[in-house]
């Protein structure tokens, strides 16, 4: 109940902030447009229609996935101090971020299915999953992908708890996202040798995954596999956030809060 | 306009005290300015991992587009992009008045306040990254034509100045979306990529898109000894419309702007 509530309220500040959360989806929206725009000069690689239906999904897929708790967690909790308030209250930190940050996805997820819905009424869009066993693994994989992007932002939130200024690292981290999550082209483009080293890491479970599954870009067997790693990846965040919380949270202090 | 020089002088020196009083926040700032130098090469790269050409443009011309906006926009972050971040969170925490009550032009102290220092690591890359893609394509570079290349590029950051300010400037209406700054990162990107790319959209993005298509591809045309006096004649009166448009507009807003009484 309780955390029903801490949803509740940061609903009501992300209703309260839509007008900047607008703005956050349109930023969102130029860079997969301005790819599209270039990949109609660039023919022979991916058709212009399925590069708008991959980059479309994308978008919207981002609008929830892309989790930005990892500010609050760094500038607010940790540099300012405000941590010691959950340190002293009977809740889970972890439990409490994420219903903290669930109410903005959901806010910014309503601008992408307007932007979808738009996009529908005036294209056509094929969708890759036709059987109840594919939507159902679809839903798997979305679900596990929001996980791991939670999870990672809280890890590297955590990070300020050793660092004064963690936004070089966050900027660093932002490049591998956008280069390995699938949001310069699918991932199935690049070279074999890019994509092994790509697939090792959690980023394109995180969005190029999701979006792939509901484009038909994996056999029935591949999403199996897919939702093993993305669950293997959820495991291993939720461990690493364990033992940096207990190593960080040792060492944090804070003054008059 | 001493005066200016020696405020800015002074303003110069205060930054670079500021960058070495906090080490940790320079080795950060300088990671992330790296990064991103290197993504914006990296994005172009990729997208053309599997195609020669596109709008015309041979992959290495559209990569050398990429060095000429890394030299651009190192120069443009180093001195304004700070600027127009603090000013949106001025505007939007009422602290706007500390600065018009200073005895010197509001729009030179919005835009020239801070300085970014490790932004400046982007030019030598960009340099680099021109160079060499200038040798592969075996061009041959006059002074004339470097000349060109240099004064354009001057003229192109004066451009996206203008339309930054104009921008940054719609927030003492709406101090809320503060971070429609940020919007302008994403679109400043836009003028890295070949024009022709801008003329296939639609007629009302085309016309907003417009004066970003000029900033980079004129400067380029010039060093590869393609420019034509058009693309000056554009670039040269975008850049003095937004550059007045952005002073106009700035003194506009300002009657309309309403402090937080601090």
């Amino acid at each position: 109940m309780r955390y029903a509530r801490v949803f509740l309220l940061h609903l009501q500040d992300a209703l309260d902030d839509k007008g900047r959360m607008f703005v956050w989806f349109l930023i969102s929206l130029i860079n997969p447009l301005v790819l599209l725009l270039f990949w109609r000069g660039a023919p022979g690689v991916w058709s212009v229609s399925d590069a708008a239906a991959y980059y479309v999904l994308l978008v919207i897929a981002n609008t929830f996935l892309s989790v930005h708790i990892e500010e609050v967690v760094a500038h607010i909790d940790i540099q300012e101090g405000y941590l010691s308030n959950y340190l002293v209250k009977p809740v889970s930190y972890l439990v409490y971020k994420f219903f903290h940050e669930l109410p903005y996805r959901v806010v910014e997820s309503v601008f992408g299915l307007l932007f979808l819905g738009m996009f529908l009424s005036l294209f056509h869009l094929r969708f890759g999953i036709g059987d109840a066993a594919s939507v159902v693994l679809f839903f798997g994989i979305f679900v596990l992908a929001y996980g791991i992007s939670f999870l990672f932002k809280m890890v590297l939130g955590l990070t300020a708890l050793w660092t004064t200024d963690y936004a070089g690292v966050a900027q660093l981290v932002q490049v591998v996202i956008i280069v390995s999550g699938g949001f310069i082209m699918p991932i199935a483009l690049y070279p074999p040798s890019l994509q092994s080293a790509i697939y090792a890491l959690p980023f394109p479970y995180m969005f190029y995954a999701p979006v792939g599954a509901l484009l038909g870009y994996f056999s029935r067997g591949e999403l199996v596999r897919i939702l093993a790693i993305q669950c293997a990846w959820v495991v291993a965040l939720y461990a690493l956030y364990r033992f940096v919380w207990k190593r960080g949270v040792g060492q944090f202090t804070a003054i008059g809060r | 306009m001493r005066r200016y020089a020696r405020i800015y002088l002074t303003l110069l020196k205060i930054n670079f005290s500021a960058l070495a009083a906090y080490r940790s926040n320079f080795v950060n700032s300088m990671v992330s300015s790296i990064a991103w130098a290197i993504f914006s090469v990296a994005l172009v790269v990729i997208l053309t991992m599997r195609t020669d050409s596109a709008f015309g443009w041979k992959r290495e011309e559209i990569i050398l587009l990429t060095g000429a906006y890394s030299i651009l926009i190192g120069v443009f972050h180093t001195l304004f992009s700070r600027n127009f971040e603090r000013l949106s969170r001025l505007i939007n925490f009422g602290q706007l008045d500390a600065l018009l009550v200073k005895p010197a032009d509001s729009q030179f102290l919005a835009s020239f306040w801070l300085v970014n220092y490790t932004s400046l690591i982007r030019i030598p890359i960009g340099i680099a990254l021109v160079w060499y893609l200038v040798s592969v394509l075996r061009v041959t570079v006059t002074a004339a034509a470097f000349a060109w290349f240099t004064l354009f590029l001057f003229v192109g950051i004066v451009l996206l100045y203008s339309i930054w300010c104009l921008v940054a400037t719609v927030t003492i209406w709406f101090p809320r979306i503060s971070n429609i700054v940020d919007l302008m990162y994403s679109v400043s990107s836009i003028s890295r990529f070949p024009r022709e790319m801008i003329a296939r959209t639609h007629a009302f993005l085309f016309l907003i898109l417009l004066p970003l298509a000029f900033i980079i591809n004129a400067p380029v045309q010039f060093l590869l000894a393609k420019g034509t006096w058009i693309d000056a004649g554009m670039l040269l009166s975008f850049a003095m419309f937004f550059l007045l448009a952005s002073r106009m507009f700035w003194r506009f807003a300002l009657r309309h702007y309403t402090s937080a009484s601090t």
